[in-house]
C-alpha cells in the first residue's frame, strides 16, 4: 500500500514505501525502522540502536546530551521526501545533520525522532567554470570542495571551522569565511538551492526554478531561498545548492597590525573597511592570539598590545595590489598622526601565510581553541555593529575576568563584512568535559555575555536554544507572529527540528 | 600479573578531551594544493557517526563508563561489539587529531576492547575461535606448531644458534611461505649467520593483543623473551610488520620485558646493509609503488607527551618526536636499480589501511575486503603501476585478496620477495 492519504502532497516523484511492511503486529519502533530501512533501501543506512544513537546525542558545546530514537542516513531527495512523509505521518521530529560541528548544539535532537544524517549525500555536481557557480549536494566538506575548486584556480569563503564539516550547511546558515569582507557572507553566495518541504513536496529556489541546469543567481525571482536560510533545519532539507565561485587572484598580500585598545583597533578597522579591498580584516583579542586560548584565565604581559589583526588583501594585478597596500598604510599612518595607537607589525612570513591556508586542520580541528581547555567550546558568535565593539567587549571582560566563579580568558575575534560597518563579534570559550563546575561556569559565561551582547543590538548567529530565547525575548512580536506562521505554514505538524527557533 | 595496561577510566581523562571536531574523518591538508581523502576504512564501510574516526570511539567509551547504553541488553551488546571490534585500529585518525587525546588513541581503542572482553561483550566469534589456535598451537590458522618450519625444510636445515635470528611470524611460516623464503634466501645471500627459534617460536602476540586480550599474549611474549634472551642472538630480524611493532615495542611497553638482542625489521637491516655497502642489487624493472602498513608506520611513531606538566599543562601532547618507519622501506625499494617508484595519494602518515588489522580480517571479512579494493584501486589510478610493494605478509594477504576480487592487474608483492630477486641476479 503506498501512502497516499495526506493531500497536501501534490507531487508524485518521492519513494513510494509499505506502511506497515512487518505486518500488523510490529510495534511502532520496528516498524519505523523497518519502513526507514524500505526507504533508503538497505538495514545499514539506518538504526535504531542506543549506541549509534548515543553518537549523535552532543557536540563539543555544554548542550546536555539527548539521543535521536533513529539515524537515517539517505542517498538522494526522493529517499527524504519519503523519510519527511513517514514522519508526518508518524509525528516524529527530524534533525537534518551533516557534521554536527555549529557549536550550538543545533542537531542535537530536542525531542528525540530521526536523525536525518546526510554524509552520504556527498556529490559536487558541478563546477561552472564559465558562469563561475557550483552546484553540491549537502555532505560535501568543506576540505573536499576546496580540493575540487584548487585545481581549477577557483574559490570559496572559507571559514575556519573543521574542514569535515559541509559546505552547504555553512551556507544556508550565513556562514562567514575568508572572503567575508570583500564579498560577504556565504549565504550571500547562494545562487539556488533545491529543497525537501517539511511535507515531503521538493522545489527549486532561484533561477533553477526556471530552468532545471541554471544555477547563476537567486534573482530577480522572489528570495524564496530566504524561507531555508538561517532556520537551523526547522524549514526543510536543502538537497542542493548552488554557490558563486570566484577565481583565486594572482597576487595576495598578508598585512598586519596591532592597537593598545579596541577603541583604537575599531577606528582603523572601520576606516579602512570603507575601500571594501580586504578580503578579510580580523582583529584578536590577545588571549586568542596565545595558541591554544588559555585555561583559566591569565593577565596580559604588561606591554604586549591587547589586539593585533591581519587584512588579506588579494588583487588581480600588480598595480591593484601596490594601491590596496599603498591605502592600508596611508590608513595607517593618518590615524597614528592622530593619536591612534595602531601600527603596523612584523609577523613571520609563515603566521601570515596560515590566515590564507583555509580550509586549516590545525584551527578547524579546535586545537588552537581548546586544546589548553578540554575539548569543550561554546561562543556567542555574533553579528554586531562596530560602534558597539568596545561597549560589548568591555562587558564581556567584566564577565570573565571578573564576575565569572572561575576567571576565563576573554578570547575575543572582530572581523568586518561588507557592507555596512557591522561584523562579527565573538567570544570563544573553551572549557573542561569532564569537569562539570568548570563546563557550567563556562556555560554561564557565555550566556550572560550573549545577553549583553543582544541588549547592545548585536545578533548571535548559529543560535543555541538558549540564545534563541534571549533573541524572541526582545523580538517584534509581529517578526514572531510571521516566524509562527511561516513555521505552521511549511511544517504543520512541527517535525522539523523542533525546538531550535524557541517559537515551536 | 604484572603489566603497566590503564583502565578505561585513565584514558577517560584524554577521550573526553576529544572536542568531536570531526577532522579525524578524513586526511586533508591545505598543501597547497589542498587534498583530502578518506582515512577511516570503519567510518567508510559503515558511515554512521558511531564508528567514524577517534570522534566515535570517544562517544563509545564515555557510553561505556558512564552507562550511557544498557549493557546487559544482548541486542545492545552486540552493536557496541560491532561499533568497537570492526575498527581496523589503523590509526588513521590518530594521525589527524590535535588536541591531547591523540597520542592515546591506539592504546585507548585497544582498552575500550578490553574492557568489553571483560564484560564479555568480546571479543568477537571469530577472535575467540582464533585465541583458542593460539593457545592450543600457537598460531592462529589452526595449525599444528611441529609444521610451523616445513617451508624452511626447501631452503636449509633448521639452524637454531647464530648471530641473527629471524623471528618469522605466524603469517609468514604458515600462509605466505614465499616472503618467509625470500627473507631466509636474502639473508644467507648476504653471508648471515641466521638462526631461528624453531619449535620454540611461538605467535608474537598481536593478534590477541589486538582483540583486547592481555594474559594470553603476555604469556606468549614471555615465553619469546625467555627464548631469544637466553640464547645469545645479537640481532632479531623479523618481515612482519606485526611481529616487528610488538617485539620492537609492546613486549617492553606493556610487561617490562626488555629483549637484549636488536630487533628490526627486514627494511631496517636491509639499509644498514646498504649504508655499508654490502647490498648489491641488480636490476629488476618494474613500476611500483609503496603501501605503508599501520603497525611500521603510524603505530610506531613515538609521541613527545608533557605528564608533569613542566612544558606546557600536564598530559599536553607536544609532538612526534620520532617518526615510523616510513623512508627505511623506501630507500631500500628505491635503490633496487631498474625500480620506478610512484607514490599513493595516500602515503606515510596518511596511508589508507590494507583493511586487515585489528582482527578485522576474521571478523568482519567485508570490511576488510572493500577496504583493501579501495587501496589497490588507488595504486591502478597510478599510470603504469604493475606492483604494490609492502613489507608485511598479512598486508600482502589482504591486499592480495582484492587484487583477485578486483581482477586487478596490480600484483601485490612483498618488499623482501623484491630485495630478492635483486640479489640473485
Ligand atoms: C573550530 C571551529 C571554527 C568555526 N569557525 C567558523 C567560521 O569561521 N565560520 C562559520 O561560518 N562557521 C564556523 N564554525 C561553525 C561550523 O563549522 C559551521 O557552521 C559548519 O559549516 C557547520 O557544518 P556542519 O556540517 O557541522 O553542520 P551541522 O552542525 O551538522 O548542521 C548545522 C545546522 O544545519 C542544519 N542542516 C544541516 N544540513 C542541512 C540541510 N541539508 N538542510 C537544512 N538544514 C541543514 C542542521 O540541522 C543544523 O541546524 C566553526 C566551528 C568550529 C568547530
Ligand atoms: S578525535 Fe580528535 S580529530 Fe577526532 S573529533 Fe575528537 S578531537 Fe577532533
Ligand atoms: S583506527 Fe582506523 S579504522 Fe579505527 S577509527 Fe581510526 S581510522 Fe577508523
Amino acid at each position: 500500500m503506498v501512502l497516499s492519504d495526506d493531500n497536501r502532497i501534490r507531487q508524485s516523484n518521492f519513494k513510494p514505501y509499505l506502511i506497515n511492511p512487518g505486518g500488523i503486529f510490529l510495534d511502532k519502533k520496528e516498524r519505523i525502522y523497518k519502513t526507514l530501512s524500505q526507504i533508503v533501501g538497505d538495514e545499514k543506512w539506518v538504526s535504531n540502536s542506543p549506541v549509534d544513537c548515543w553518537a549523535y546525542s552532543y557536540d563539543m558545546t555544554y548542550k546536555r546530551p539527548q539521543m535521536p530514537n533513529y539515524v537515517v542516513l539517505p542517498k538522494t531527495p526522493e529517499e527524504i521526501q519519503s523519510i519527511l512523509r513517514l514522519a508526518n505521518a508518524e509525528k516524529i521530529p527530524v534533525v537534518p545533520f551533516t557534521a554536527g560541528t555549529n557549536i550550538g548544539g543545533l542537531c542535537v535532537p530536542e525531542q528525540g525522532g530521526i536523525l536525518m544524517d546526510l554524509k552520504r549525500m556527498d556529490e559536487i555536481l558541478e563546477i561552472n567554470e564559465e558562469v563561475r557557480f557550483a552546484v553540491i549536494e549537502p555532505g560535501v566538506s568543506q576540505a573536499q570542495f576546496a580540493q575540487e575548486l584548487f585545481k581549477r584556480g577557483y574559490r570559496f569563503g572559507w571559514p575556519v571551522g573543521p574542514p569535515s564539516a559541509s559546505v552547504l550547511a555553512c551556507a544556508i546558515h550565513h556562514g562567514i569565511g575568508g572572503m567575508s569582507g570583500r564579498y560577504g557572507l556565504n549565504s550571500n553566495h547562494i545562487t539556488g538551492m533545491e529543497v525537501v518541504r517539511p511535507t515531503g513536496e521538493i522545489l527549486m529556489c532561484g533561477s533553477p526554478a526556471i530552468r532545471r541546469d541554471s544555477w547563476q543567481s537567486c534573482m530577480p525571482l522572489p528570495r524564496f531561498d530566504g524561507l531555508f536560510t538561517g532556520t537551523l533545519g526547522t524549514t526543510g532539507v536543502v538537497t542542493k545548492l548552488g554557490v558563486f565561485i570566484p577565481p583565486v587572484p594572482d597576487y595576495v598580500h598578508i598585512g598586519t597590525f596591532a592597537a593598545e585598545n579596541l577603541t583604537d583597533m575599531e577606528k582603523f578597522m572601520r576606516t579602512f573597511s570603507k575601500y571594501e579591498y580586504a578580503d578579510d580584516l580580523t582583529a584578536i583579542s590577545w588571549w586568542l592570539s596565545q595558541v591554544p586560548i588559555p585555561y583559566p584565565y591569565v593577565e596580559k604581559p604588561k606591554g604586549a598590545p591587547e589586539w593585533t589583526g591581519y587584512t588579506v588583501l588579494y588583487a588581480f594585478t600588480e598595480k591593484e595590489l601596490e594601491n590596496k597596500i599603498d591605502v592600508f598604510n596611508k590608513v595607517i599612518k593618518d590615524l597614528g598622526k592622530q593619536g591612534n595607537t595602531i601600527k603596523s607589525t612584523d609577523v613571520p612570513e609563515e603566521s601570515k601565510r596560515g590566515r590564507t591556508q583555509l580550509p586549516s586542520q590545525i584551527v578547524g580541528s579546535t586545537k588552537n581553541y581548546c586544546k589548553m581547555g578540554g575539548g569543550g567550546i561554546a561562543w556567542p558568535g555574533t553579528f554586531t555593529p562596530s560602534n558597539r565593539w568596545v561597549a560589548v567587549y568591555n562587558l564581556w571582560k567584566e564577565i570573565y575576568t571578573k564576575k565569572a566563579k572561575i576567571p576565563l580568558s576573554p578570547s575575543t575575534r572582530v572581523t568586518m563584512y561588507r557592507g555596512c560597518h557591522y561584523g562579527m563579534l565573538r567570544i570563544m570559550t573553551p572549557f573542561p568535559r569532564d569537569r562539570p563546575e568548570e563546563e557550567a561556569n563556562a556555560a554561564w559565561c557565555v550566556r550572560e555575555a550573549a545577553k549583553v551582547l543582544i541588549d547592545a543590538g548585536g545578533i548571535p548567529y548559529k543560535p543555541p536554544t538558549d540564545f534563541a530565547r534571549e533573541i524572541n525575548k526582545r523580538a517584534d512580536p509581529g517578526w514572531i507572529d510571521l516566524i509562527c506562521d511561516i513555521k505552521d505554514m511549511l511544517d504543520p505538524n512541527g517535525i522539523m527540528n523542533p525546538g531550535k527557533w524557541g517559537v515551536r | 600479573m604484572a603489566d603497566n595496561f590503564k583502565d578505561l577510566k585513565w584514558y577517560s581523562q584524554f577521550f573526553r578531551k576529544c572536542s568531536k571536531c570531526g577532522t579525524c574523518k578524513s586526511a586533508y591538508s591545505y598543501g597547497p594544493p589542498p587534498t583530502n581523502a578518506t582515512i577511516c576504512p570503519q567510518g567508510e564501510y559503515f558511515k554512521l557517526d558511531s564508528y567514524y574516526g577517534s570522534r566515535a570511539k570517544s562517544f563509545l567509551g564515555q557510553a561505556i563508563l558512564e552507562n550511557r547504553v544498557d549493557l546487559t541488553d544482548p541486542a545492545i551488546q552486540e552493536d557496541m561489539q560491532k561499533a568497537v571490534f570492526s575498527c581496523t585500529v589503523c590509526g588513521g585518525c590518530q594521525t589527524q587529531c590535535q588536541l591531547d587525546y591523540k597520542p592515546w588513541i591506539i592504546d585507548y581503542i585497544e582498552e575500550m576492547r578490553h574492557n568489553l572482553v571483560n564484560r564479555g561483550i568480546g571479543p568477537t566469534k571469530a577472535e575467540k575461535i582464533y585465541q583458542e589456535k593460539v593457545i592450543k598451537d600457537h598460531n592462529p590458522y589452526g595449525e599444528t606448531h611441529s609444521s610451523r618450519f616445513n617451508w624452511l625444510k626447501d631452503v636449509r636445515n633448521l639452524k637454531t644458534d647464530g648471530n641473527t635470528v629471524y623471528f618469522a611470524g605466524c603469517t609468514a611460516s604458515y600462509r605466505r611461505t614465499e616472503i618467509a623464503k625470500s627473507t631466509a634466501s636474502v639473508l644467507t645471500k648476504l653471508g648471515e649467520d641466521w638462526a631461528v627459534m624453531g619449535e620454540n617460536e611461538y605467535c608474537c602476540g598481536s593478534p590477541l593483543l589486538r582483540a583486547g586480550l592481555r594474559e594470553e599474549p603476555q604469556k606468549l611474549a614471555e615465553h619469546n623473551v625467555d627464548y631469544l634472551n637466553d640464547h645469545g642472538f645479537k640481532t632479531i630480524v623479523t618481515a612482519c610488520a606485526g611481529c616487528y611493532k610488538v617485539l620492537a615495542k609492546e613486549y617492553e611497553k606493556w610487561w617490562g620485558l626488555k629483549l637484549k638482542a636488536k630487533v628490526l625489521h627486514t627494511s631496517q637491516y636491509l639499509e644498514e646493509k646498504m649504508k655499508k655497502g654490502e647490498l648489491k642489487l641488480s636490476s629488476v624493472p618494474a613500476t611500483v609503488t609503496y603501501h605503508d602498513p599501520c603497525h611500521m608506520g603510524r603505530h610506531m611513531n613515538h609521541y613527545e607527551v608533557d605528564m608533569e606538566g613542566k612544558k606546557q599543562w600536564k598530559g599536553s601532547y607536544i609532538q612526534i618526536d620520532k617518526p615510523g618507519l616510513y623512508e627505511t622501506p623506501r630507500n631500500v625499494l628505491k635503490a633496487i636499480p631498474g625500480i620506478q617508484f610512484k607514490e599513493m595519494y595516500r602515503n606515510r602518515d596518511n596511508s589508507f589501511c590494507c583493511g586487515a588489522g585489528g582482527g578485522i580480517k576474521a571478523s568482519y571479512p567485508d570490511v576488510a575486503l572493500e577496504t583493501a579494493k579501495t587501496r589497490i584501486k588507488e595504486a591502478e589510478g597510478l599510470d603504469g603501476v604493475q606492483k604494490m610493494v609492502t613489507p608485511c605478509p598479512f598486508c600482502v594477504t589482504n591486499l592480495g585478496d582484492a587484487t583477485k576480487a578486483l581482477g586487478s592487474k596490480v600484483e601485490v608483492v612483498d618488499l623482501i620477495q623484491l630485495v630478492d630477486q635483486a640479489l640473485k641476479k
